[in-house]
């Protein structure tokens, strides 16, 4: 009797096109990213912030924008957490709207 | 208090469950038949209210959001409000005068996007669904409104991601999301077996830091997953810990983020189609300030209770780190005995 073949995992998939991982390389890969990922998000103080940031900042010139954006923000570079959304729902984006001498960062 | 959804304290609008398409994975079972609908009033009541109580951003989805005649009054007026509002739409309904109400108020809007042309036709359920919503996207550029894509992962796509991406960067989209298949709604009958598992989450999760290393920063790309570990690391954030003493006298969005508005006016914690068991209760027949004191009097120990489970078991040993929260929670929540159920007196 004819079965209906089982669809390929999108995992498969990706291992036919020379693009996928086994499990074991899978697993060491998803171990590093994922202190990576944990890494990268920005927090300012110690606690996650509001992801939008506005304002309007005067400097003397253009040298010291980043010194002004370091200020406002006071990376420390600790994580972040993860947000995890519902069904329907995007993120709001971290954003840092910066307005000097009318030149938006 | 952390939440899932980070810093942001989000109410989720589902003014109606009409909706020119009937996808496949729709979890609100949303489609040209059905005819729920909330009045404007109630939706407003619902924003004006949350903000309130410390919500900061209104995402409003549906049904098909753009079929909601009040959708421009409403993201003009929560804007003004200061409020960051998303509109999540299939794209397909984009006009010129739809356009104008979103650049009244809309932060973000999310596009849904199930893959190449051929799979997002089937999951969508129309022919020209793709061809259709890639024609319109012209009207956002050109009215400079920030947009970007909602792809729904399931057991059998990771390997689309990649098109994706491309095609979303290619348009000039600002954030791609990645979400796991929840199989809750008409997913449940028509897609019953394919909710990625733990191993093309890890696949899915590997080709999306590697497409976001790419996009660099002209694209966010962002996966709704949680790592087992940081869940366990983090019991407050997802609910799994007592009340605190305070929390009575605190604001509701410390309880409860996301929280959602469903088309016939019933408010649930976490997302659509949450146990009705645990919800708050209906905004049409009773005031917001009501429902959440209630709702803290009977329902928020259960609830933390079914979110204690979930996280209990989540530091047990597993073959791969991620879970689908939302997901998880809402099973637990479906097979829970409330005391009532079982007996004792509350």
């Amino acid at each position: 009797m004819a079965t209906k073949p089982r669809s390929k995992t999108g995992s498969a998939k990706l291992s036919s096109a020379g693009r996928g991982f086994s499990a074991a390389k899978l697993s060491a890969l998803v171990a590093i990213l994922k202190k990576y990922k944990l890494d990268k998000d920005i927090i300012i103080n110690g606690k996650p912030q509001p992801d939008f940031i506005k304002g309007r900042f005067t400097t003397k010139d253009s040298a010291a924008v980043v010194d002004v954006l370091r200020r406002v923000i006071q990376f420390n570079g600790v994580s972040k957490g993860i947000v995890i959304l519902p069904n329907g729902q995007p993120p709001v984006i971290d954003r840092f709207d910066v307005e000097i001498r009318g030149i938006r960062a | 208090m952390a939440a899932p959804t980070g810093a942001t304290r989000i109410l989720q609008v589902h003014p109606l469950r009409t909706c020119n398409l009937r996808c496949l994975h729709c979890y609100s079972e949303s489609d040209p038949g059905q005819r729920e609908r909330l009045p404007a009033e109630v939706v407003w009541e619902a924003i004006t209210s949350a903000q309130a109580e410390g919500y900061s951003v209104v995402g409003f989805s549906g049904g098909e959001p753009l079929l909601y005649e009040p959708l421009g009054e409403l993201l003009r007026a929560t804007r003004n409000l200061g409020l960051r509002v998303s509109v999540t739409t299939n794209g397909m309904l984009l006009d010129e005068r739809r356009v104008a109400w979103l650049r009244e108020g809309a932060c973000l809007v999310a596009i849904s996007l199930d893959g190449m042309p051929e799979s997002h036709n089937r999951m969508r359920g129309s022919p020209r669904a793709f061809e259709t919503m890639q024609d319109k996207l012209h009207l956002l550029r050109e009215a400079g409104i920030a947009f970007g894509f909602i792809f729904t992962l399931t057991q059998f796509n990771c390997d689309e991601l990649e098109w994706v991406a491309a095609f979303a960067r290619e348009q000039g989209a600002q954030l791609l999301q990645v979400h796991a298949l929840d199989v809750v709604g008409r997913a449940r009958d028509s897609l019953g077996n394919a909710a990625p598992d733990g191993r093309e989450l890890a696949a899915a999760f590997v080709e999306t830091m590697r497409l976001q290393a790419e996009a660099g920063d002209m694209m966010t790309v962002h996966f709704d997953l949680l790592d087992r570990d940081f869940l366990a690391e983090n019991p407050g954030t997802f609910f799994s810990t007592p009340r605190s003493a305070d929390a009575a006298f605190r604001p509701f969005a410390e309880s409860i983020s996301p929280l959602i508005l469903e088309a016939d006016g019933t408010l649930v914690p976490l997302g659509h189609g949450f146990p009705r068991a645990f919800a708050l209760g209906n905004l049409r027949t009773s005031p917001f300030p009501e429902l959440i004191q209630n709702w803290r009097d009977t329902r928020e120990g259960e609830f933390r209770s079914v979110c204690r489970e979930v996280w209990q078991e989540a530091r047990a040993p597993a073959e791969w780190p991620f879970i689908n929260w939302y997901s998880e929670v809402r099973q637990r929540a479906a097979n829970w005995k409330l005391p009532e159920e079982i007996g004792i007196a509350t």
